[in-house]
């Protein structure tokens, strides 16, 4: 369990670091609609490219990148799959059975693939080079406008950075009350899916009793500590956009240019012949 | 047979930032029927060890070896199922594992994993509750949730003496209980040792209570074994202990400032022990006097 890597926090000193939460926030929630505008394989090629000069600006191995991809490559077989199996335009290229694999289809299920790699790889991006604290605070930030409609976003910023604070103590929780079960000779690995899953029991009853155990004590902790009181809070950590983030905003231009490109030339004309 | 290590080695989030070497090419031997105690400051690695003791940590290769009671843990499949039969781990606050429904539910959840049959399951049960002092007729019953504190710990070490093991390894055993309940936990260690000759390993960072119980003690300090030695002869260390954030126990510093002021005799270090050292001093000195005094 260890050896998670999606969304872990990852130290290093690089300009991505250091720009404001703010912006790789709006960056992302940007990106993840942009690349669905792409429609071209070699456009995918270009977004590759252009989130490869983010990942180099980062100092983050390629290798850490590609293993949080490689957390999601159960969906993203089952979806390539399905799109495979269930895309019904086109021509039949192939048929077996009941099975009519059309090439539509076929384009239509690496494109999907493709856009889930790069979805992923971007995201991930975000929650390597911005520590949850930040992120959270971007997010308070960010949807300051929702106040209007008289939703506590400040509350739900702090129910999330609590949600995230706890991961890895629940986590690390599980880990020890897993190996005071293994030490009794729990087997977690054997027999099929029911069993197992009856197996998990003895972990999961416990996890929950401390988790509540835990919430309480939070609580009890927030109360005491009189939050909630007041309705200004300050923050020690103020946020502020410096030349930096000005550069990262034109990078985005670049990625509008791309889509440009591919919805004009190359689905236009070029993407049409493939 | 003993528990052997040697050269071990091992180092967290191999390969990321986090990087850290917790334990260094330590080498320690367990024999029967010695009560071990292990001591070091948070973070020293000792609760690592204990983990590789029965193979919930992975021995890597060339980070040293492990062979318990004849089964080495270097080898490709070691029979790991067994080894954990052989060893009873009991973790810190061990009453966070409880789970069942009664609290003899929980206790037989070990004997059950091994196979056992109903009857069999029972009767283990109820040998290990009575042995951890909870009255079996009046515990078997009552949710594990609703026991006080020391209760709910003393439910959870029995869950792992009704395995039967060969050695008990607990770490922290008395972490966060009030005096009583730590006596309770050490009486029912001593009872253990009494009648399965059980091997016996504490770890803990309350030098004063190993020292009471312990007959062997391993000290660490950043992933290391820096002493090792007889609990009696603590007193030596003094120096080293202290440096390393450790200390000595009470008894021993008393012995250490009476030394300081010319009291110098064989003061023992268990506190019913060194209560009866200091008084077979006194006893001697004043034999002494009465002697001169006749001439």
């Amino acid at each position: 369990m260890k050896d998670m890597t999606f969304g872990q926090y990852y130290p290093a000193d690089s300009p991505v670091h250091r720009l404001d939460p703010r912006t790789k926030l709006l960056f992302v929630f940007f990106y993840i609609i942009a690349v669905f505008f792409i429609e071209s394989f070699l456009g995918y090629a270009a977004v590759a490219l252009y989130i490869a000069v983010i990942i180099i600006a980062s100092k983050i191995p390629f290798k850490t990148v590609l293993k949080s991809v490689r957390a999601v490559i159960f969906i993203l077989l089952l979806t390539m799959l399905l799109n495979l199996l269930f895309y019904r335009e086109g021509e039949v290229v192939f048929a077996f059975w009941i099975v009519r694999v059309t090439g539509a289809g076929l384009k239509f299920s690496l494109t999907m693939a493709l856009r889930l790699i790069l979805l992923v790889a971007g995201t991930a991006m975000l929650t390597f080079t911005t520590t949850p604290t930040a992120l959270t605070d971007a997010l308070e930030s960010v949807l300051k406008p929702l106040n209007i409609f008289r939703i506590n976003v400040r509350d739900f910023a702090l129910i999330m950075s609590i949600a995230l604070r706890f991961i890895p103590s629940v986590r690390e929780e599980a880990d020890r009350i897993i190996s005071a079960q293994k030490a009794r000779g729990a087997d977690f690995d054997t027999g099929n899916i029911v069993r197992r899953a009856r197996a998990m029991l003895p972990v999961l009853i416990p996890l929950f009793v401390s988790s509540l155990r835990r919430a309480d004590e939070l609580a009890l902790a927030l109360d005491s500590r009189c939050y909630n009181l007041s309705d200004k809070r300050t923050k020690m950590k103020v946020l502020r956009y410096k030349t930096a983030d000005l550069g990262a905003a034109f990078y985005a231009l670049i990625f509008v240019g791309l889509i440009i490109w591919d919805r004009l030339f190359l689905t236009g004309i070029a993407g049409r012949i493939i | 047979m003993p528990i052997t290590v040697k050269n071990l080695s091992y180092t967290y989030m191999k390969g990321t930032p986090y990087e850290r070497a917790a334990l260094k090419n330590v080498s320690l031997e367990v024999e029967d029927g010695v009560f071990l105690g292990i001591i070091g400051a948070t973070g020293s690695g000792k609760s690592t060890f204990i983990k590789h003791l029965n193979g919930l940590i992975k021995l890597t290769e060339g980070n040293g070896g492990i062979v318990v009671d004849g089964i080495d843990l270097t080898a490709k499949k070691p029979d790991l199922k067994l080894v954990r039969q052989k060893i009873g781990m009991v973790f810190q606050y061990p009453e966070s594992q409880l789970f069942a429904e009664t609290v003899l539910d929980d206790v037989c959840y070990g004997p059950r994993n091994m196979k056992k049959s109903r009857e069999e399951c029972e009767a283990l049960a109820k040998e290990a509750m009575t042995l951890a002092g909870l009255d079996f007729e009046n515990f078997k019953g009552r949710s594990p949730f609703e026991l006080s504190g020391g209760e709910k710990r003393r439910a959870a070490i029995a869950g792992v003496i009704a395995c039967r093991p060969e050695y008990l390894i607990l770490d922290e055993p008395s972490a966060g209980l009030d005096p009583k309940g730590k006596d309770d936990i050490y009486a029912l260690i001593g009872r253990i040792r009494a009648v399965d000759k059980v091997t016996v390993v504490v770890v803990s960072h309350d030098v004063d209570e190993i020292c009471e119980y312990a007959d062997r003690i391993a000290a660490f300090d950043k992933g290391e074994i820096f002493a090792e030695f007889d609990a009696e002869d603590i007193g030596e260390y003094g120096r080293v202990l202290r440096e390393k954030g450790l200390g000595i126990p009470l008894t021993a510093r008393v012995a250490e400032e009476l030394k300081r002021r010319g009291i110098e005799a064989d003061f023992k270090v268990r506190e019913k022990d060194f209560t009866e050292s200091v008084l077979r001093y006194y006893a001697a000195k004043r034999a002494v006097k009465k002697e001169g005094g006749g001439l």
